[in-house]
C-alpha cells in the first residue's frame, strides 16, 4: 500500500462498500458517513504500517477503523448537542499505543458478536458458523449439512438479518465496556 | 476444518471470523446504498494530492473516541509503559539480545521470554489460558521456563512479538474484567487495578535491566506513573514487614520521597495495627525507593535521611523489599 495509487484504488473498490455501510449505520447519515469513508481510506494511505496481517485481514480492520471512526463521530455530536466540552481531557496513550486501540476495539466487538451468536435459532448458527469457520463456500456448508445450497442461503439470510438486530446496540453506541 | 454440528460453539471463531459476520450482518441488511459515484474518485484525488479529509463542522482530533476504561489509571500506566518497552525491543540489534544482564546472568532474550512467562501466567489466573500453564497460583517461574521452551530456536523478533501478543491479550482481560476484579499476585490479595501498578512497576524495572545491559542510560518514569507505583508500595509495606518476618507492632514510619511524584506518607509498620506517630522518619528519592524495591539497589546503598529510631529502619528497608520478584 505504502506509496501506491493502484494499491489503495484497489482497496477502495473492495472495501470501500463495507466502510461505508458500517459508518452509515452507525451514523444513519450518507453525508457523514462519506466524510468517515474518506478518513478511513486517507489513514490507511498516510499510516499503512498500523495494518498488522498477522493479527487479521485487511476488510476487518478497516471496517474495526470504520466503527471507531463512526462512533468517534455520534460521541462528538453528541457532546456538543448537550453543550458539553470533553470532561476528561487527560493524557491518551493513543500516540504510544495505538495498536491497542484497534486491538481493544476488535476484541470487544467480537465479543459481542460471540454472544449474538449465542442467541440465534440452531439451524441458522450452525450455517453462519460453518460458513464463516475457515471460509466455506455455500455448496461446502450444503454438503456438510446435508441440506440444499438454497437453504443454506436462506437460513445465513436470516441469521444475518437477526444478528443486524442483536448488535444494534454496538452500532449505535449504546453499549459501554467493563472498564469505567 | 473438524468442525461438525456437535461441536459447534461460537468460541472456535476467531476475532477476524467474528468480524466478518458482525460485518456482513450490518452492511447486508442495513444499508441499501452505497457511497455516491464519485466518491472514489474525490477520495483518491484528495488523498493523492495529499488534502486534510473533510471535517465536519467543529470536529477536531480531541473528539477521538476513547473506551471509557482508558480513564483507570493504572490500565493507562500498564500500557504505556508496555508501548515503550516493545519501542526499546524493536530497537535492539542482534548482538544486544545476547547481552547479560545483571539478573542472575540472564540474556536479554531470556529476560523478554520471562517477560512472555509472566504476561501469560497472569491470563492463566484471569482464566484466559489454560490453567496447565499457571502450574502454581504463586510461581511463575515454571511458566516462564515453559516459554523459553516454546520459543528456543524462534527468531529474536518472535520473542518480542509473542510477548507484545500476550500484552494485548491481559490489555483486552484486564478491559472486560474491569478494575475492582479480585485476584491473588506475589501472594497479596488485591484487584486488578493493583495488579496493573505492579506489572507497571515490574515492566520499567526490566526496561531498565535492558537497558543497563546495552549500555543505554535508565528510563525514569514520568510523575503519574511514579506515584501510583509509590500508592501502591506505601499501601503494601505494612504486609511486606510481616512477610519478611519483622512486623513491628504500634509502630509508624513518615517516609518523605523527594523528587516527581513522590510526597510524604505515614506507614503501620505491622498490618494489624493502626498509623500512629511516626516513630522514625527517613527522607530518600523517589527513584531510589523504587529501586530499593525492586532490587535494583541495595539497602545499604540507599542515600537516605534518617530521624527518630533508627532500630526502624532496618525493617522498613526489609519490608520494602519483600514483593520484588525477578
Amino acid at each position: 500500500m505504502a506509496g501506491d495509487p493502484d494499491a489503495l484504488a484497489d482497496a477502495f473498490r473492495s472495501y470501500a462498500g463495507l466502510v461505508f455501510g458500517i459508518s452509515r449505520r452507525v451514523l444513519n447519515d450518507s453525508a457523514l458517513a462519506e466524510d468517515v469513508t474518506q478518513e478511513v481510506f486517507t489513514f490507511l494511505w498516510q499510516q499503512p504500517e498500523r495494518f498488522n496481517p498477522t493479527r487479521g485481514t485487511l476488510r476487518s480492520w478497516l471496517g474495526v477503523l470504520a466503527h471507531r471512526r463512526a462512533i468517534d463521530r455520534v460521541r462528538a455530536e453528541s457532546r456538543r448537542a448537550k453543550g458539553e466540552s470533553r470532561l476528561d481531557p487527560a493524557v491518551s496513550v493513543a500516540s504510544v499505543a495505538s495498536e491497542v486501540d484497534d486491538y481493544l476495539t476488535a476484541t470487544w466487538l467480537s465479543g459481542r458478536v460471540r454472544d449474538a451468536l449465542g442467541r440465534l435459532p440452531a439451524e441458522q448458527r450452525e450455517a453462519v458458523m460453518l460458513a464463516y469457520y475457515g471460509n466455506r463456500s455455500y455448496r461446502q456448508v450444503a454438503s456438510e449439512l446435508d441440506i440444499s445450497e438454497a437453504t443454506v442461503k436462506s437460513r445465513i439470510r436470516l441469521a444475518l438479518k437477526k444478528l443486524d438486530t442483536l448488535l444494534r446496540a454496538e452500532f449505535s453506541d449504546e453499549d459501554e465496556p467493563a472498564w469505567t | 476444518m473438524d468442525m461438525n454440528s456437535d461441536s459447534l460453539n461460537a468460541d472456535v471463531l476467531n476475532t477476524d471470523e467474528l468480524l466478518s459476520i458482525a460485518f456482513d450482518a450490518v452492511t447486508a441488511t442495513a444499508t441499501r446504498t452505497g457511497p455516491s459515484e464519485g466518491l472514489e474518485e474525490q477520495v483518491l484525488t484528495r488523498v493523492l494530492a495529499g488534502e486534510k479529509p473533510r471535517r465536519h463542522p467543529g470536529w477536531n482530533e480531541r473528539d477521538r473516541f476513547e473506551p471509557k476504561w482508558r480513564r483507570a489509571d493504572s490500565l493507562d500506566a500498564f500500557i504505556k509503559t508496555a508501548a515503550e518497552l516493545s519501542t526499546l525491543f524493536d530497537s535492539l540489534s542482534a548482538g544486544d539480545w545476547t547481552r547479560t544482564t545483571r539478573i542472575e546472568g540472564a540474556s536479554v532474550r531470556q529476560i523478554v521470554e520471562h517477560l512472555v512467562g509472566v504476561e501469560r501466567y497472569l491470563l492463566g489466573c484471569l482464566d484466559r489460558r489454560p490453567r496447565l500453564d499457571a502450574p502454581r497460583r504463586e510461581d511463575h517461574w515454571p511458566v516462564s521456563r515453559r516459554a523459553a521452551t516454546g520459543l528456543a530456536g524462534e527468531p529474536d523478533e518472535t520473542v518480542s512479538q509473542s510477548w507484545w501478543s500476550e500484552v494485548l491479550n491481559l490489555i483486552a482481560a484486564c478491559a472486560e474484567l474491569g478494575p475492582d476484579h479480585a485476584l491473588t499476585y506475589h501472594h497479596l490479595a488485591g484487584t486488578l487495578q493493583g495488579l496493573l501498578v505492579v506489572r507497571t512497576f515490574e515492566l520499567w524495572t526490566h526496561g531498565n535491566d535492558i537497558r543497563d545491559a546495552i549500555g543505554r542510560p535508565a528510563d525514569d518514569l514520568d510523575e503519574a506513573r511514579l506515584s501510583l507505583m509509590v500508592d501502591e508500595l506505601m499501601r503494601v509495606l505494612p504486609l511486606g514487614l510481616a512477610l519478611s518476618g519483622c512486623p513491628q507492632p504500634g509502630r509508624t514510619a513518615r517516609l518523605r520521597l523527594t523528587g516527581a511524584g513522590g510526597g510524604s506518607f505515614d506507614v503501620s509498620l505491622d498490618p494489624t495495627t493502626a498509623v500512629g506517630r511516626p516513630d522514625i522518619t527517613l527522607t530518600a528519592d523517589v527513584i531510589d525507593l523504587c529501586r530499593l524495591a525492586a532490587n535494583r539497589l541495595a539497602p545499604d546503598a540507599l542515600d537516605v535521611i534518617v530521624e527518630g529510631d533508627r532500630r526502624l529502619l532496618e525493617p522498613v528497608l526489609v519490608g520494602a523489599t519483600a514483593f520484588a520478584a525477578d
